[in-house]
């Protein structure tokens, strides 16, 4: 009798704290990743950090004119050498694309998937078709006419700061647009975001 | 003192509600449209007034336009906007970029908020501005 009630004390007891810990957590909602309510880390680059870096390259680029300026339009750009020197282990795709996708919609760029670093495509299938393409049609051994007027690089830093209890991030965003006919950058673009705090937060 | 210290933040919270800047049909010459403000949030509007707007036309076809806010705080403000671009017609143009921003800004300062068309038939703007860091989200 005793070691029953004792059972469903206990059964009772781990119901009411289960109850109570599952009310003290606040359930998953979905959030719009490109609004001003998402979590503001100080170790890492959020969403928000590579929205707001690539709007403002993209912007600068615009406002620059490079592009109305290309020798053919759309120009072709091949996407070079982009580093991540931060602390923080993410694809740099997160960044890259975005910019990609926002040159892509102003109809002066198109980006080469077939030309890349190294001479590695970043469509294989896609260089194996045109290359048999040209073949076949015999432009095999002529100057391909996708090779690039342009080619972006890119870096991200990271620099860190504290005093006391405060903690302070800085990433910074550098992009260069080379023309390949001079070898010489013709845009450079270089955006900083700088998060301060003692602990993660949400909300900016 | 302390129940006003207590009830503003309250009541400013109560009424944190978005403001939109949209360009006015009626211009004040070239390169500026003129400009409508929707305010719906005065506290908001009382570090965010627009003062001026202007446009222009960058990388050969592409919209460019800038908005001036003044506040007219004694302390520095936080707050966050967002240009949403549309065609001739109406049709909201997506971008793979354009995102909500935060700025900061200083007791009495005028600062500037630009934004490119993302695609040359974006030909019409809207400018929303929202309060963050409100005492009471912290």
């Amino acid at each position: 009798m005793n070691s029953s009630a004792a059972t469903l004390s206990s059964l009772a007891l781990s119901a009411i704290a289960g109850a109570f810990a599952s009310g003290c957590g606040s359930p998953a909602t979905y959030k719009d990743s490109r609004g001003n309510d998402l979590v503001v880390s100080l170790d890492k680059v959020n969403v928000q950090d590579f929205n707001q870096a690539a709007d403002k390259l993209v912007q600068s680029m615009a406002t620059s004119g490079v592009l109305a300026n290309a020798p053919r339009k759309p120009a072709v750009l091949g996407i070079s050498r982009v580093v991540n020197d931060t602390s923080d282990q993410f694809d740099t795709d997160q960044l890259l694309k975005r910019i990609r996708v926002a040159l892509l919609q102003t109809g002066k760029v198109q980006v080469s998937t077939t030309v890349g670093l190294g001479g590695r495509a970043e469509d294989p299938m896609a260089k194996g078709t045109k290359d048999m393409n040209d073949f076949v049609s015999g432009k095999g051994s002529a100057v391909p006419d996708n090779l690039p007027d342009y080619t972006l690089t890119a870096k991200i830093l990271e620099n860190r700061a504290s005093a006391g209890s405060t903690k302070q991030v800085t990433y910074t965003f550098q992009m260069s647009l080379t023309d390949v006919r001079s070898g010489n950058a013709v845009w450079e673009g270089n955006e900083e975001i700088t998060k301060q705090g003692s602990k993660s937060s949400l909300g900016f | 003192m302390k129940l006003t210290a207590i009830f503003l933040p309250i009541l400013a919270a109560a009424c944190n509600t978005m403001n939109t800047v949209v360009p006015a049909s009626t211009g004040g010459g070239p390169g500026q449209p003129g400009f409508q403000q929707v305010v719906t949030n005065g506290w908001l509007n009382s570090k965010t007034n627009v003062t001026d707007v202007r446009e222009d036309v960058v990388n050969g076809d592409q919209k460019r336009v800038q908005v001036t806010v003044y506040s007219d705080q004694l302390t520095t403000q936080n707050f966050s906007y967002h240009f949403e671009w549309f065609t001739a017609t109406g049709m909201r143009v997506q971008s793979a970029t354009q995102a909500w921003q935060s700025r900061q800004i200083k007791p009495k300062e005028s600062l500037t908020l630009q934004s490119v068309a993302p695609s040359p038939d974006a030909t019409q703007w809207q400018l929303k501005l929202l309060d963050t860091n409100h005492p009471l989200d912290q």
